[in-house]
């Protein structure tokens, strides 16, 4: 929803229901993975990171990440985009994932196990108040996330800080033409969906 | 979306993409059920959500 003076819940509820939502989702399959990335881009992944792709496009491929850069991935879930963005940027970049969410922190770790890859990193905390320093990554990615705050303001304010000048942030969202009817707005699916 | 980019201090935005979202296309997704689906499209004419999904870009000034 990209007008937070419509929507029913506090900052704090808002985040909340995300949180739940995403905390206690149940994978259907692949269906969205296959829908979001081919073949090549998501083969080597293995299912405990694909059936939790959740976004809403591919920022990787509008991202243009080259090797030894910083990305930084807010929003991460189970780490789809920060390991397909790891690969890019490697061997001397790294990719961070950044969730709010415990239990998909906790799959995006076991994944990097997993995967066996060094230049990641997971970090749990808010868009609204990213735990990295000042102008500290080249790149910002996010796939379906940014809309899920109901303070965008503080989040470009936070995006812009822990970029470097010059960098760039690339990211996929949903966006609404026009207005939606108000039992839409107080829909707590759609919102956190 | 654009605006708080531009407040924030990004500059050189760009819509990189824009697609149209279909039922088929939400019904992927594990936190819609059907039965949220049909009364979800139910609530707009001829059933087509205003809603598009789209990447964009915006860049940091350099110093």
């Amino acid at each position: 929803m990209d007008n937070p003076s419509q929507l029913k819940w506090t900052a704090e509820e808002a985040a909340r229901l995300v949180r739940e939502s995403y905390g206690s989702v149940v994978p259907q399959g692949l269906g969205v993975a296959e829908s979001l990335y081919t073949p090549d881009e998501i083969a080597w992944l293995p299912e405990s990171v694909t059936a939790y792709a959740l976004g809403l496009g591919n920022p990787i491929r509008y991202a243009d990440l080259q090797p030894g850069e910083s990305v930084l991935d807010v929003g991460c879930g189970a780490g789809i985009d920060t390991f397909l963005a790891a690969r890019k940027v490697a061997p001397t970049g790294i990719a961070i994932g950044l969730d709010m969410t415990p239990e998909m922190l906790a799959r995006a770790r076991a994944n990097q196990k997993i995967l066996g890859l060094t230049n990641v990193e997971f970090r749990e905390g808010r868009m609204e108040n990213i735990p990295l320093p000042d102008a500290s990554v080249d790149v910002v990615i996010s796939n379906g996330v940014l809309n899920l705050s109901t303070e965008k303001g503080q989040t470009f304010r936070e995006l812009y800080r822990v970029l470097k000048p010059g960098g760039r942030l690339v990211f996929s969202d949903s966006v609404v033409n026009g207005q939606l009817p108000r039992a839409v707005l107080d829909s707590e699916a759609a919102f956190a969906g | 979306m654009i605006r708080e980019a531009k407040n924030a201090g990004f500059t050189d935005a760009h819509i990189l993409s824009k697609e149209a979202v279909s039922k088929e296309r939400l019904k992927l997704y594990p936190l819609f059920s059907v039965e949220f689906l049909d009364w979800l499209f139910a609530q707009f004419p001829e059933q087509e959500l205003p809603v598009y999904l789209a990447h964009f870009r915006f860049t940091k000034p350099s110093l």
